[in-house]
């Protein structure tokens, strides 16, 4: 089943017209109404008229995330303040967050597009979808809220944590999908276990819809057997609107709407496209975004993509499951961290010193950041009170700029290790 | 004053680290006298008397520990049953706050270090009431 049959197999050449139709649109349009990309354009030496193929897009330059830090909050808008009617924030890599804007239009395109997608999945009229994603300045909660309503499904909005709450719902309400991080689902599935509920003789739930973290295949096997239901793949950024593309039920690829965005993967170094199903850096262009358009945008995520038609019928290019990142951010618990941010933080608290590692793990389910941090020598006292409060203070302050709970470990001094070069401060012992 | 000098070492807590602590120390010639160790979340403090002070800390900074030197009150406590309660019960009417506190025995008696918040108004106030604080001379 399709809901919008049209769109969604349409044969790839008239897609391709369609694409570069759109693109020369979005083109024409920032140049004309977008002071910061029709700079870009100029510096680059590329007038909208150069672009004369679809292949011509690579003569467009690039947006990096550090375009919206730069842009913070609205600089990079196309639309007035009246045009807009939401905003989503992510967190910055130094305190400074990346704003999102959407006019009316740009939550229909998010919506339609997650409607395609839970169509492709199966969920609509007659399933009941829990949406365990954060609702809030997040993209996830809202947009699969809105998606799962526009297919014609009950909605319930549990948002995250209480999770024995939210499994005594999943039973009474029978829930049939659900749409949070696999590593929420695996909590779950553990604390279900300790209840005694087996999620196949207790719920309904057949399907869920994972991502919003870095995932493996394994990790959707161990989900799948231990629960007994189908998990698929989301992808999304925020800058991209949040959420908005999943695996369809052939689970080969994650389709990204030919008329919504077009997808490219280059090679990071030299920026010039890979073989088709080779690894690179996904670039993606949306093509329907009004308040905040994206055009090459370098997500820094890395895959692949599958251009043939899917066994599905669906003819979008379809990428394959993110596989790392080309820069150093850090995923954790569907936040996005960098460690310059730790950084950032430890070098306002005078009790510590400048060096810090930081350690990943999973306790359970759950991501477990820990943060080790020097102790400033001038600083130590012999009272265990005097260095718990530092302990704290740090902990606060963490919690307070990178917005998720970490474990501080006050060190020794000198006793971290020292890098010549390119520092090496992330040990990620978390197993995908 | 009759206060007496203690060093604090803090002591990630992995193997071996304390023996790297005590080795120095003995290196540099120091007899420990008393000890004890506060046990915090990744890390410890342990908190020496020492015959040799000034030595061990030396010692100790060169190679790279992290430690401090504070005043402590050694108090001299019969070894027997209530040895500790009555200094405990006198403190508590003198108002003298404990940060914290270990024993060690010397001779037929023990001595109890106690860490006071305020260390030289609650010596003052010991002595006042009849203590007799040990200094270093008194405990080698």
């Amino acid at each position: 089943m399709y809901w919008n049959a049209r769109m969604e197999c349409m044969p790839k050449e008239e897609l391709k017209r369609h694409q570069f139709r759109e693109l020369k649109t979005l083109v024409y349009r920032l140049y004309s109404f977008n002071n910061f990309y029709r700079d870009r354009m100029k510096e680059q030496g590329v007038h909208p008229d150069d672009i004369q193929s679809l292949e011509d897009i690579r003569k467009l330059p690039f947006m990096h995330k550090q375009d919206l830090r730069d842009h913070y909050p609205t600089k990079l808008f196309t639309s007035t303040r009246d045009e807009v009617v939401r905003y989503h924030v992510s967190s910055g890599t130094t305190g400074k967050p990346t704003l999102v804007g959407y006019t009316a239009q740009d939550i229909e395109f998010w919506t339609d597009s997650l409607a395609r997608a839970l169509t492709s999945i199966g969920i609509g009229t007659g399933d009941v979808v829990q949406v365990s994603y954060g609702y809030g300045l997040f993209t996830g909660g809202l947009g699969l809220h809105y998606g799962a309503e526009r297919v014609g499904a009950t909605v319930l909005p549990a948002s995250v944590g209480n999770t024995e709450r939210q499994l005594e719902l999943m039973i009474d309400l029978e829930v049939t999908a659900i749409a949070c991080t696999p590593s929420y689902m695996i909590h779950m599935g553990e604390v279900a276990k300790k209840l005694g509920i087996d999620f196949q003789r207790d719920t309904k739930l057949r399907k869920a819809v994972l991502g919003a973290e870095p995932w493996s295949e394994g990790m959707r096997q161990h989900i799948q057997e231990t629960l007994g239901i189908q998990a698929y793949d989301i992808y999304g950024t925020s800058e991209l609107s949040g959420p908005m593309f999943t695996e369809c039920e052939e689970r080969n690829g994650i389709h990204v709407w030919g008329d919504v965005a077009i997808v490219e993967i280059l090679d990071p170094e030299t920026e010039e496209p890979v073989p088709e199903g080779e690894e690179g850096e996904l670039v993606i262009t949306v093509l329907k975004k009004e308040a905040m358009p994206m055009i090459r945008y370098r997500i820094r995520d890395l895959t692949y993509a599958l251009e043939e038609k899917c066994e599905c019928g669906r003819t979008s290019a379809r990428i394959g499951r993110i596989s790392g990142r080309t820069d150093d951010m850090l995923i954790i618990r569907g936040i996005n961290i960098f460690p310059s941010q730790v950084e950032h933080t430890l070098m306002n608290i005078p009790e510590v010193g400048e060096q810090f590692m930081i350690i990943l793990d999973r306790k359970g389910a759950l991501d477990v950041m820990t943060v080790q941090t020097e102790l400033c020598p001038d600083h130590f006292s012999d009272k265990m009170s005097d260095m718990m409060a530092i302990k704290k203070k740090i902990d606060s302050d963490m919690k307070k700029y990178l917005n998720i709970s970490v474990n501080v470990e006050l060190m020794d001094p000198g006793s971290l290790p020292r890098f010549e070069g390119k520092a090496k401060r992330v040990i990620d012992k978390r197993v995908f | 004053m009759t206060l007496v000098k203690q060093l604090s070492v803090m002591v990630e807590n992995r193997v071996g680290r304390l023996a790297e602590v005590t080795g120095t120390i003995g290196e540099a010639g120091a007899n420990i006298l008393g000890f004890s160790i506060a046990e915090g979340e990744n890390f410890g403090i342990v908190r020496f008397i020492l015959d040799r002070t000034d030595e061990a800390y030396a010692a100790l900074k060169a190679n790279g520990h992290t430690v401090s030197c504070s005043d402590v009150i050694a108090l001299p406590i019969e070894d027997n049953p209530g040895g500790l309660h009555r200094v405990a019960a006198r403190c508590a009417q003198l108002g003298v706050n404990i940060a914290y506190a270990y024993a060690f025995r010397k001779g037929d008696g023990a001595v109890l270090v106690l860490k006071a918040d305020d260390a030289l108004r609650s010596i003052s106030l010991l002595k006042g009431d009849g203590f007799q604080p040990l200094d270093k001379k008194d405990l080698v």
